[in-house]
């Protein structure tokens, strides 16, 4: 069997989802894909090829860090800065970023978190 | 930063901190899959473009590299820094711009690496413009054909294989022939004629060692303040030895482009299709010729092709490239050496076995050759070089045959004696290259056969005392000869002048 490129499988996995939920028996498929070719290592990146080929159909995946966690309005307007058919979120808390949002898109980030300003004014300093 | 009053330190660090926030932009991120041997392998950032700049946000603060493989779901990028603080997850970011590095006036008399960075611990450079590292050439219409002499001081080249202003030569030998001697005697050579020529010398992966030697000597010479150095050490990484022809370049293009005429060397092109080499390899292009990628010609022909005379419209300037280029034995068959002498208009090849000879530079006859540079040699010297090279190839030729047997005709002895008396002539040592009137004056009394009375071993004294004596009695005869225009032939005041003088010094040297 030819090796198939991680944006074929992307491409695949992206046609059987329907309204963010992938039906688990691609899942298994999937799984059994990877280990039998012995490319389990490549999961992440396969992950992310899936995102960002979901993301070109506007279904994007929104990773966002917060230290306190989310409330709906901040939700609201992520949605808007985003400018997506759907949005989906996965949340997590994360004290260490001290205030603000980080939020990681296929391919692209918004990072207004304290810490990352700390570091910068850091790195500013150092230089 | 300005100093802020006590007064006012609530305003001043607002301030600080605005200027330091680079505001939080939603941009285009990517991360760092793979990375070792000086390349890393970016995730995502699919609206990145060839050669573009990106930055790689590490845990000791960003590192640049630049992009060169743009494949469908990843991306190959040349690490310009340590690779070591580089890890796996690293988010990396557009820096938006291609390579540039910083040009003008302000880099002259120093130091620096590929990226514009001191290196020879003076202040920071700071200068009005940037230039790009990778710029196409100029045009057709912007182009002009050579026509004026760039002097190496150098006698065997200025006569016979003489190099225009714009023109592409190469030298080219084994190690240790004196590459770069003729090239540094160049470099002086602006210096000591006023020639306003600005120098570029680019080393690529040279050792550091000879760099130092190097700027301590064109210092010594008073060369240093109209010349660029342009540094990089074996140890650097592959992706600046790569860099530095261009980035050189791009800084001698400054001077093209604003009517002055420039030098560039690159010391040499050997290493630098290694160091490509070594940075295809490592991004998984396909191996070609002796493992080199498939472009390794166009790596230098497009570097050669920014080397231009200037149409007028354009300023008139100048960019002159003497590319160096390392053989194994003499092999001038192999894959690099063919390539940039088909690019290049002319080389110039040394040969061990002169070198060994005593004969010093050891510029063969037979297998250099200037294509462009005689419509740019001077008159003076063009008037006295016309039978030079022919003459020589002929003599080597007649010594080889003569000796094999004893008895020869008096016309082929007198041939044989005049063709040594010229091989003793052209011998020069290092760091003394000598001037028009120097040259043409030397040429014309062994041509002539003033000097055939003088013994093969005496000739270079006798003409240093021909020199001394001109030089000192007839100094507005030879500085009207230095401006070139002048022919010397048989029935010109100069060649009179100087047949006199030959004559009563031969005298001094009989035996």
């Amino acid at each position: 069997m030819p090796k198939l490129s991680r944006r074929k499988i992307a491409e695949y996995v992206a046609n059987t989802t329907k309204d963010g939920v992938v039906p688990t028996g691609v899942i298994a498929e999937l799984a059994a894909y990877l280990a039998d070719s012995h490319r389990t290592r490549e999961l992440p990146l396969v992950v992310r090829t899936i995102e960002d080929v979901l993301a070109e159909r506007g279904q994007v995946v929104a990773r966002v860090t917060t230290a306190r966690g989310l409330d709906d309005s901040i939700k609201q307007s992520i949605r808007a800065q985003i400018n997506a058919k759907e949005v989906y979120f996965a949340e997590a808390v994360d004290p260490s970023v001290i205030g603000g949002v980080r939020v990681e898109t296929p391919g692209k980030t918004l990072d207004a978190t304290i810490i990352r300003k700390l570091n910068s004014i850091r790195s500013a300093k150092a230089s | 930063m300005a100093d802020v009053s006590v007064t006012e330190l609530s305003k001043g660090l607002r301030e600080a901190i605005a200027q330091l926030d680079t505001g939080d932009k939603y941009e285009s991120t990517g991360v760092v899959t793979r990375v070792g041997d000086g390349v890393a392998w970016v995730h995502g950032l699919r609206d990145a473009g060839y050669a573009e700049v990106l930055e790689i946000q590490t845990k000791a603060g960003p590192v640049e590299a630049f992009a060169l493989n743009l494949m469908e779901d990843e991306i190959g990028a040349v690490l310009l820094g340590e690779d070591s603080q580089v890890v796996a997850g690293d988010a990396v970011k557009l820096k938006g711009v291609v390579l540039d590095v910083p040009v003008g006036e302000e880099l002259l008399g120093r130091v620096v690496d590929p990226l514009g960075r001191p290196l020879d611990g003076g202040a920071p450079i700071v200068t009005k413009q940037r230039g790009l590292v990778e710029r196409s050439a100029v045009g057709v219409m912007g182009r002009k054909s050579v026509h004026e002499p760039l002097m190496t001081g150098i006698v065997s080249i200025d006569a016979m294989f003489p190099i225009g202003r714009g023109q592409r030569e190469l030298i080219i030998g084994d190690r240790q022939t004196g590459k770069t001697a003729i090239a540094v005697d160049t470099m002086i050579n602006q210096a000591r004629q006023k020639t306003g020529v600005v120098n570029v010398y680019v080393a690529i992966g040279q050792k550091l060692s000879k760099i130092a030697r190097l700027v301590e000597r064109l210092k010594q010479e008073g060369v240093m303040d109209q010349t660029i150095v342009v540094a990089t050490s074996p140890s650097d990484p592959a992706s600046l030895l790569y860099l530095a022809p261009y980035a050189g370049t791009a800084m001698s293009e400054y001077f093209r482009d604003n009517g002055k005429h420039a030098l560039i060397i690159y010391d040499d092109l050997t290493k630098h299709a290694v160091a490509y080499r070594q940075m295809s390899l490592l991004l998984r292009r396909p191996p070609g010729r002796e493992a080199f990628p498939g472009d390794v010609f166009y790596l230098h022909s497009r570097l050669l092709e920014r080397s231009a005379k200037l149409s007028d419209d354009l300023g008139a300037g100048s960019l002159t490239a003497l590319p160096i280029i390392e053989t194994q034995a003499g092999d001038i068959s192999a894959y690099i050496p063919t390539n940039v002498i088909s690019i290049t208009d002319g080389q110039i090849f040394m040969e061990t076995d002169l070198f060994y000879q005593g004969i010093r530079p050891a510029i063969s006859a037979g297998l250099s050759v200037s294509r462009v540079g005689g419509a740019a040699q001077t008159k003076t010297v063009k008037s006295v070089s016309g039978s030079l090279k022919l003459g020589l190839s002929q003599f080597r030729e007649l010594a080889s045959f003569a000796q094999f047997g004893s008895d020869l005709d008096e016309a082929t002895k007198k041939q044989i004696e005049r063709g040594q008396r010229l091989t003793e002539l052209l011998k020069q040592p290092q760091y003394s290259p000598l001037s028009i009137w120097e040259q043409s004056a030397s040429i014309f009394a062994v041509n002539e056969g003033l000097f055939d009375a003088v013994p093969t071993a005496k000739i270079k004294e006798a003409q240093s005392a021909l020199l001394a004596r001109l030089a000192k009695d007839y100094r507005k005869e030879m500085d009207e000869l230095n401006k070139g225009s002048q022919k010397v032939e048989k029935d010109s005041d100069s060649a009179k002048l100087i047949h006199k003088v030959a004559e009563a010094v031969a005298k001094g040297f009989e035996e």
